[in-house]
């Protein structure tokens, strides 16, 4: 489906079916400068994500990401993946910290489809954001298809 | 359970979607569109906004009339933002948004619920934003759901 703007449709829903997979999406590693520059955008400047003494009297290891970077990138993935305008649905849950210095890989794949009550195709979409190490930091899902 | 505050108000009011915002936060999030990354001209594009981040962009516009429900319970003594995580978040989006949308929002503490595991007994605060046109068409809604952890439960 050819790209009118922003966030247009760019992939028919109708097509995906169980096991169509979003392209898999490489980041990182994951730096300081990213989190600041999320802090900045975002106007969160939570001290957990710059000052290292007090996340470690606090029993972590270190540093750690935004849980909303993560989901945000995932977000925009999915998105230049499909187009902002299909996404009907999206649900994050923050499973493990993202430490300074980690990679991570973006991935999703369609778990169901069906057609909603208005007569549009949907799909189901389990999302994964692992770390280099194998970790699984986030877990989601999103759903996609024209609005009803 | 649900032991959700009776004196906890909603918050409610409007905000413009700003193109910049967009742009910025899309930049921020590593948005992987080189039309987002590199175009400057707002008469060209129309960014969308951000999948996950509607409420930083409405974030910009609390203030102290309009506090949001996590920041009034702090001052009320009622949560420990020092001891908040970011447990998980759903959208539900009716249509897109788009920078030069005006927006409403209410926002309120849905529900708040304790769970015991193997590192003791975490408090669940489900925080619940309602994003609506001038107009008053449905757009989106958020569920953000933070977990206190409770002193004794560091390390």
């Amino acid at each position: 489906m050819a790209e009118t703007g922003f966030g247009a449709p760019r992939l028919n829903v109708a097509d995906l079916s169980v096991g169509s997979t979003m392209p898999e999406r490489r980041c990182g590693p994951i730096t300081q400068e990213h989190l600041i520059r999320y802090a900045g955008a975002m106007g969160d400047f939570n001290p957990f994500h710059y000052d290292a003494e007090l996340v470690r009297s606090r029993g972590f290891k270190g540093i750690f990401a935004q849980g909303l970077l993560t989901a945000g990138i995932l977000g925009q993935t999915l998105a230049a993946w499909a187009g902002q305008d299909l996404i009907r649905k999206f649900g994050v849950r923050f499973a493990e910290p993202v430490w300074l210095g980690d990679e991570l890989v973006f991935s999703a794949e369609v778990t169901r489809t069906y057609t909603s009550e208005q007569g549009n195709a949907r799909a189901d979409l389990d999302c994964i954001v692992a770390s280099g190490d194998g970790r699984h930091v986030l877990k989601g899902s999103a759903t996609l298809g024209e609005a009803d | 359970m649900s032991d959700v505050p009776p004196t906890l108000d909603a918050v409610n009011f409007a905000f413009p979607v700003e193109w910049g915002k967009c742009r910025e936060l899309a930049l921020a999030l590593l948005d992987p569109d080189p039309a987002m990354a590199f175009s400057d001209d707002p008469g060209v594009v129309a960014p969308v906004l951000p999948v996950p981040v509607i409420q930083p962009v409405c974030s910009f516009r609390y203030g102290p009339e309009n506090a949001p429900p996590i920041v009034t319970m702090s001052k009320r003594g009622m949560v420990d933002r020092s001891r908040l995580l970011q447990g998980g978040l759903d959208f539900e989006f009716h249509r897109p948004i788009r920078s030069g949308d005006t927006l409403a929002v209410t926002e309120r503490l849905a529900n708040t619920y304790d769970k015991k595991t193997s590192k003791g007994v975490l408090r669940f605060l489900e925080f619940e934003a309602v994003f609506r046109t001038p107009e008053g068409e449905l757009v989106c809604t958020v569920i953000t759901t933070n977990i206190e952890r409770r002193p004794g439960d560091d390390g």
